[in-house]
């Protein structure tokens, strides 16, 4: 016990470093070899002209040309920035009404957060299918019931029309993940401190003041960071494009993450999706950096206010 | 020093136990090495054994066909065992990502659309001096020139794959037409056939749409005939192989009818109306009177169709009725630790007795002509004989996805086919994918 107590910090110190390191290295090694190493080497070949078979060969900023002046991939981009938008708009939007709506319920409180959430965990091949089915103009749900109530007069291939795929796509985009970002908001709300609403009740506040000046403002720092990763989420967004539609009808669907699928794995173009994941790494690195600067730009604004 | 070890070594051979010792020693180790050399021929023990590998894709009929040649294989070869790869969807991309870390299969199915790549890369042995003239004599020359690329021979022919016509006789007899002539034209026989039998549907619910004939925009071969069969050519270098796609007034004109089955005959349908119903599906359900499809879809409908069926050649163009003739056949990976024992295997799965096994049910039109066909095989052949080999690009699935979208617009009827394919976007994309030489 003395002896132990004789060590000085620095020597404790010493000791126990390689101990940490080594309980370290297995999950260290993991991200060098499957994230790092990759993510380092994707940046090299985006300089390359390669095809797994051959050995790579220098093309410099050839790949980033290529794209620059490629129709396919600005339309790539047209898609994904419209996916996005509808998307966050629309997953957002319904979490945060979800949201305040559960949030006010009394009962069933459980099972509506279950109801919501459940989507969330359901494979999305079994959903794929599913909305496959809703939307084919043979028998589908959705034209059966348009029919009926003759808001149409033709069964319509919601997925295979070019005005109506991405919304398709979209959709079941939203109805998968509305539920991850409704619960994250909904953690904040059971969290706010109810004697704030108290008051403003007392105040004579209706509930769309409550709503709309207490509750939404004290929410933003939670839908700014939601937002971000609904954004983040969107823009990789691969597989309900995979599934229902392969980037049809005439690529209104291809996504820049199917898209980089279908060079890097399909064509075997490994420069130019190296290229094309570049910038799409880009987009988000300035999206999250924006982001951070709002946060701060924010907190500096109210610590200000709260020194005034 | 030297002088005095010669003499002591030629003391020590003076002795005669030592002399009769040492030529017993030495013809024992002669007959050693003799009965060593020999030994494979005369021993019973067994030789060492040597594992390959063999790369396929295919329906359950195929895996099921392959795996009962493999076990007779191995019977016939004790030494040589056989680990089957098995790869139902996305085959040539999980072959290439294996082959770029080095785990390429000794024996690989491969088909002469996505073949290029692979000989362009070194990937695959040429094997034209494995085949001797006599045993190329039993194969179908249109299936060795499917798999002969810049004169050398990179695979052992397994079949030869062309496309035909399934026509749903029970409709016309419904419709109370008559059947075709094998010698049928597109504009003076199919469309107004087709145009009547859509009239006439068989099925009870006649509300539901119903269509004339297939249509795809990809894969390329179901519209490649329509380009054979105009006069049109696919440009080719020096090296046998289409790079690129220059549009020629015969190539235009075919493509022009194909997209006018949907926008001015209306007996295809658009994509807009069928969804992802596949054409084999729409066929079967009854709601497409003739299906244009290779030798795939026979086993299914065999299986499936609850009416009856006939096979035709494609109608005529203005050029005759003029298919690509496509293939597969067993490659060898010039990786291969055992090449010998790969073409052993290769040549087995190409054998007579191997492609009649393939051959019996329908599933396959073999690709040795002294192999017996089925009953529904006649018109394959004729469609073989009539039809010319595809040489595809070197990277055919950029090539004909860049196809299909530059088609896609002129295909639903929003544009002309000239007009598409005469765009400067289309031509700098052919450049741009390295599509062109």
């Amino acid at each position: 016990m003395n002896r132990f107590k004789s060590l000085s910090t620095t020597q404790t110190l010493n000791n126990t470093i390689p101990w940490n390191w080594l309980f370290f290295a297995p999950a260290l090694i993991g991200f060098l070899a499957f994230n790092y190493l990759p993510t380092v080497a994707s940046f090299g070949f985006s300089f390359c002209k390669w095809n797994l078979l051959d050995t790579p060969h220098w093309v410099g900023m050839g790949n980033y040309q290529h794209l620059i002046s490629s129709n396919s991939f600005w339309q790539a981009v047209n898609s994904t920035l419209q996916f996005v938008s509808f998307s966050s708009l629309l997953e957002l939007g319904l979490a945060v009404l979800l949201a305040l709506l559960v949030h006010q319920q009394t009962a069933g409180k459980a099972f509506f957060k279950a109801c919501y959430f459940l989507p969330y965990v359901t494979p999305m091949i079994a959903v794929s299918l599913v909305f496959g089915w809703f939307y084919h103009p043979d028998g589908g749900l959705l034209n059966q019931l348009l029919l009926g109530f003759g808001v149409i007069q033709h069964p319509v291939a919601w997925l295979n029309h070019p005005q109506t795929a991405l919304l398709a796509v979209v959709s079941l985009e939203v109805w998968k993940t509305v539920g991850y970002n409704f619960l994250l908001i909904l953690a904040t709300l059971e969290n706010f401190p109810s004697d704030w609403l108290e008051a403003a009740t007392l105040e004579g506040a209706s509930i769309w003041e409550k709503t709309f000046q207490v509750l939404l403002p004290n929410l933003i720092p939670t839908l700014l960071t939601v937002g971000l990763l609904t954004l983040i989420h969107t823009l990789q967004a691969f597989d309900a494009v995979y599934l229902l539609t392969q980037g049809g009808p005439q690529n209104t669907t291809a996504v820049l993450v199917y898209w980089i699928y279908k060079n890097a794995l399909q064509f075997f173009h490994i420069g130019q999706a190296s290229a094309m994941a570049y910038c799409l790494c880009t987009l988000i690195v300035l999206l999250s950096l924006g982001n951070w600067w709002f946060q701060q730009r924010r907190r500096s604004s109210t610590a200000g206010d709260s020194v005034v | 020093m030297i002088p005095t070890v010669f003499r002591l070594i030629f003391r020590f051979f003076q002795h005669r136990w030592v002399l009769i010792t040492g030529t017993l020693l030495v013809g024992m180790a002669l007959w050693w090495e003799i009965y060593l050399a020999i030994q494979p021929t005369i021993s019973n023990t067994p030789l060492k054994q040597v594992t390959i590998s063999l790369s396929i894709w295919g329906n359950a009929e195929e895996v099921a066909t392959t795996k009962q040649l493999l076990q007779q294989f191995e019977t016939q070869h004790p030494n040589i065992q056989v680990t089957l790869l098995y790869t139902p969807d996305q085959y040539m991309s999980k072959l290439q990502l294996l082959m770029a870390t080095n785990q390429s299969p000794d024996v690989i199915l491969m088909n002469n659309l996505s073949m290029p790549l692979f000989v362009h890369t070194n990937q695959l042995l040429p094997l034209e001096h494995e085949l001797s003239a006599t045993a190329r004599k039993a194969f179908q020359p249109q299936s060795i020139a499917t798999f002969t690329l810049n004169n050398h021979l990179f695979a052992f022919p397994r079949d030869v794959s062309v496309l035909v016509l399934y026509l749903n006789t029970d409709w016309l007899k419904h419709a109370g037409l008559k059947p075709p002539s094998p010698n049928w034209q597109w504009q003076q026989d199919a469309i107004p056939l087709l145009q009547a039998a859509i009239k006439q549907p068989p099925v009870a619910s006649k509300t539901a749409p119903h269509w004339g004939i297939s249509f795809y925009a990809k894969p390329a071969l179901f519209w490649l005939p329509f380009i054979f069969s105009w006069g049109g050519t696919l440009p080719q270098t020096a090296n046998q192989t289409m790079h690129t796609f220059l549009p020629n007034a015969p190539a235009v004109q075919g493509l022009t009818f194909y997209q006018q089955l949907r926008t001015r005959y209306h007996v295809a349908p658009l994509a807009t109306e069928v969804g992802n119903t596949s054409m084999t599906e729409l066929f079967l359900q009854q709601k497409l009177v003739a299906l244009i499809s290779g030798r795939w879809v026979l086993p299914v409908l065999q299986q499936q169709a609850p009416f009856r069926w006939q096979i035709l050649p494609l109608p005529q163009g203005k050029k005759g009725s003029v298919v690509g003739v496509d293939g597969s056949g067993y490659c060898i990976a010039s990786g291969s630790k055992h090449p010998q024992q790969a073409i052993q295997l290769a040549k087995f799965l190409t054998s007579k007795h191997a492609q009649r096994l393939f051959s019996h049910s329908g599933l396959i039109t073999p690709a040795r002509t002294d192999v017996p066909l089925h009953a529904n095989q006649a018109v394959f052949l004729q469609a073989i004989q009539t039809g010319k080999p595809t040489k595809p690009p070197i990277q055919w699935e950029a090539w004909q996805t860049l196809m299909q979208e530059t088609l896609t617009p002129a295909f639903e009827g929003q544009n002309s086919v000239s007009n598409v394919l005469n765009t400067r976007t289309f031509q700098t994309q052919q450049v741009q994918e390295g599509l062109t030489p």
